[in-house]
């Protein structure tokens, strides 16, 4: 113990040990219980990001926490006692713990994705993770920098509230792109047939490598304008690199996945990525199944099924994750064969207007195709999508002749896929 | 090669340089700089210690020149120094603190615990070793100050005004320091109470104004008093000699 005290003994003052455990608490309830906008795609590369999802309260809590630490030595009066040691060198082992705090914050962040993969064949992208590691040093040490050249009373709420905004705020505001600089919206990537985008590790990683270098400017023994001037400027100068190299980006920053799916040749044919190739023994006779009986009414699917977000007239877009059952992977894949979400409800960030009323078409129509796929009226999932109205609205549709019922279908999966369109669910007209 | 300053100017205010095209060459062993408040005592020594740097000249020893970035951190290195205002750093006991001074000079973590305790020992506060920094008297944490400045074997030891706040006691304890680290090392101590010349020390310098009154062997400042004069008064005559009533 006494060895540990004379080695660690400037940290014993710090906050941040102190803080872990607040700060795990907080992580796990942000990421198990407030964050259902995260994607839940049992894909390595979406669990990776989850490591940045939580920067929003790494990062201040490490910049606040490394401002306060440096504070502590400016109080002391520690310049005066002429160091042969770099402000640099200081501040990085004072500040240690506080950027351990934030990196214990990620990687509790990460932790929690850990069953969202389980079992699915892959490996961590490390890339989100380094990302995450380098905005916590660089908070970190921009916070100590506030802590040595201002007064405590400034520069700690100053390290926690700068830290805060510069991740959130950026979300709120447009070009969508800017939201990128931050090095927090991996979140936003990556659904099962994307990844991420690789100008976003680029861009993040020079970001982050300039906010640190602007931080080593300041730590000084003797501050100087031209040392003000040139932490600024490198900072600005990482900040306009990152802006070239993500201003052609929406608000998602993904690109279409690399690498070979797995099919199996049928009507249709089936292709799902390497990490759900174990579903296909269960996927491609059920995908059969539905599409032979849809054919019997009238209805034709796409001669391919593939895990992708959207499809088109040659692709049926099918949601599979491992845990899935025959009725829930029946559900998820009939869900597919609806048309993509209209601009008007886009969350890609179109300022398309219009009014969407397909919202009551969706019940109707998923449990027509659910019936005429060979599912039971009584086997029908519940959840909000479907009412017990909806299937006897369909078990109706179906009584009627085949051309009525792809009238019916025609014409209430137009008012789905568009805005301004209003559904009609009468069965006949 | 003794600790320099060349040419120094250096002023708080833009228009007031204290020192002025200001040079002295501290020579080895124990020298004690004299002079009432505002001659530049503790300038001197800041220059030396390199916290201020001079808006022209060098401060040099053994070829390193403050004002060479390159050479900083070795000067540093091979200088201890005794600011007059000693802070805690909260959260410190006191051999930590005097630990972490010693890792600021660039020591290793573990070389800095084990000369923490030699450097405490001198001062005679090891019997305080583990109490809070917050916790020390003035004159305690003086002794601190100045086992910050011991703890890591420096060539030259600047010591400003180390006797501040230290009983009779203290200050003979400080002077048998002063004697037993000049076996090593030189120590240029700034002090205004003229009580401080013994002949623990080699050399006086007196300063006035920014510029040096005398400089020499004790005997030769106290040789400056009246005749009349005997005892620790003699000291305080030879300095009313080069100085007047500028105090």
């Amino acid at each position: 113990m006494a060895r540990l005290r004379r080695l660690f003994a400037l940290w014993v003052g710090s906050p941040a040990p102190y803080l872990v455990p607040v700060a795990v608490l907080l992580t796990l309830y942000h990421q198990l219980s407030a964050s259902p906008w995260l994607t839940n795609q049992p894909t390595w590369a979406g669990a990776s990001a989850r490591s940045t999802t939580i920067l929003f309260l790494a990062g201040p809590l490490a910049a606040g926490c490394a401002a306060w630490e440096m504070s502590r030595l400016r109080r002391a009066q520690i310049a005066a006692l002429a160091p042969a040691r770099s402000v640099a060198v200081i501040a990085a082992w004072s500040a240690l713990p506080s950027f351990a705090l934030g990196v214990v914050c990620v990687l509790t962040a990460l932790l929690t994705a850990v069953p969202m993969v389980s079992g699915v064949p892959g490996s961590l992208d490390p890339r989100p993770v380094v990302i995450a590691v380098l905005v916590v040093a660089a908070h970190t040490l921009l916070g100590a920098a506030a802590g040595w050249l201002l007064s405590p009373y400034l520069s700690i709420p100053l390290a926690l509230v700068a830290s805060y905004v510069w991740h959130v705020y950026p979300r709120a505001i447009e070009p969508l792109w800017i939201r990128h600089l931050t090095g927090s919206t991996w979140t936003d990537c990556c659904e099962v047939d994307e990844m991420a985008d690789p100008r976003l590790f680029v861009a993040t990683a020079v970001v982050g490598v300039s906010a640190v270098a602007s931080a080593l400017f300041l730590l000084t023994h003797r501050i100087s304008w031209w040392r003000g001037i040139a932490a600024g400027l490198a900072l600005a100068a990482g900040i306009a690199f990152a802006s070239t190299q993500l201003n052609a980006m929406t608000s998602r920053p993904v690109v279409a996945r690399e690498g070979q799916m797995v099919c199996r040749e049928g009507a249709p044919t089936v292709c799902v990525w390497p990490e759900s190739e174990q579903l296909l023994p269960v996927a491609f006779p059920l995908l059969q199944n539905i599409a032979t009986q849809l054919a019997d009414h009238g209805w034709s699917t796409p001669p391919r099924a593939a895990q992708t977000l959207t499809g088109d007239s040659v692709t049926w877009p099918i949601y599979l994750v491992p845990q899935m059952t025959e009725p829930m992977m029946r559900w998820s894949v009939l869900t597919g064969l609806l048309p993509p979400p209209p601009e008007c409800i886009s969350l890609s960030g179109s300022a398309a207007g219009g009014v969407y009323y397909g919202y009551d078409a969706i019940g109707p129509v998923v449990a027509w195709l659910w019936l005429a796929s060979g599912g039971s009226a009584d086997s029908v999932p519940g959840n909000s999508l479907i009412s017990s109205g909806d299937v006897t609205l369909a078990e109706q549709v179906l009584s009627l002749p085949q051309d009525v019922q792809r009238d019916w279908l025609d014409r209430n999966l137009a008012a789905i896929g568009a805005c301004d369109v209003r559904p009609d669910l009468r069965p006949a007209p | 090669m003794p600790l320099r300053l060349v040419d120094c100017t250096f002023g708080y205010l833009a228009r007031r340089p204290v020192l002025q095209d200001f040079s002295l060459s501290f020579p080895p062993g124990r020298t004690v700089l004299l002079g009432p408040n505002g001659a530049g005592k503790s300038t001197i020594l800041s220059l030396c210690a390199s916290i201020l740097r001079p808006t022209a000249g060098r401060v040099t020893f053994d070829e390193l020149d403050t004002t060479r970035r390159r050479d900083l951190r070795t000067y540093r290195r091979r200088v201890g120094w005794l600011p007059q205002s000693i802070r805690p750093i909260s959260g410190l006991r006191v051999r930590e603190q005097v630990a972490y001074a010693g890792w600021l000079k660039g020591m290793s973590r573990a070389q800095a615990w084990e000369a923490s305790a030699d450097a405490l020992a001198k001062v005679g506060l090891t019997h305080l070793a583990t109490r809070p920094t917050r916790a020390l008297s003035g004159g305690q944490m003086r002794r601190m100050g100045i086992a910050q400045a011991l703890v890591h074997d420096a060539d030259v030891l600047l010591l400003d005004e180390p006797a501040a706040g230290l009983d009779p006691q203290q200050r003979r304890r400080l002077r048998e320091v002063v004697n037993d680290v000049s076996a090593t090392s030189s120590v240029i101590v700034s002090t205004h109470h003229t009580d401080d010349i013994t002949d623990a020390y080699d050399c006086v310098v007196v300063l006035s104004e920014g510029e040096v009154r005398f400089i020499g062997s004790v005997q030769d400042f106290l040789a400056l008093a009246p005749e009349a004069s005997n005892g620790t008064e003699r000291a305080a005559a030879a300095y009313q000699t080069l100085v007047g009533d500028e105090d």
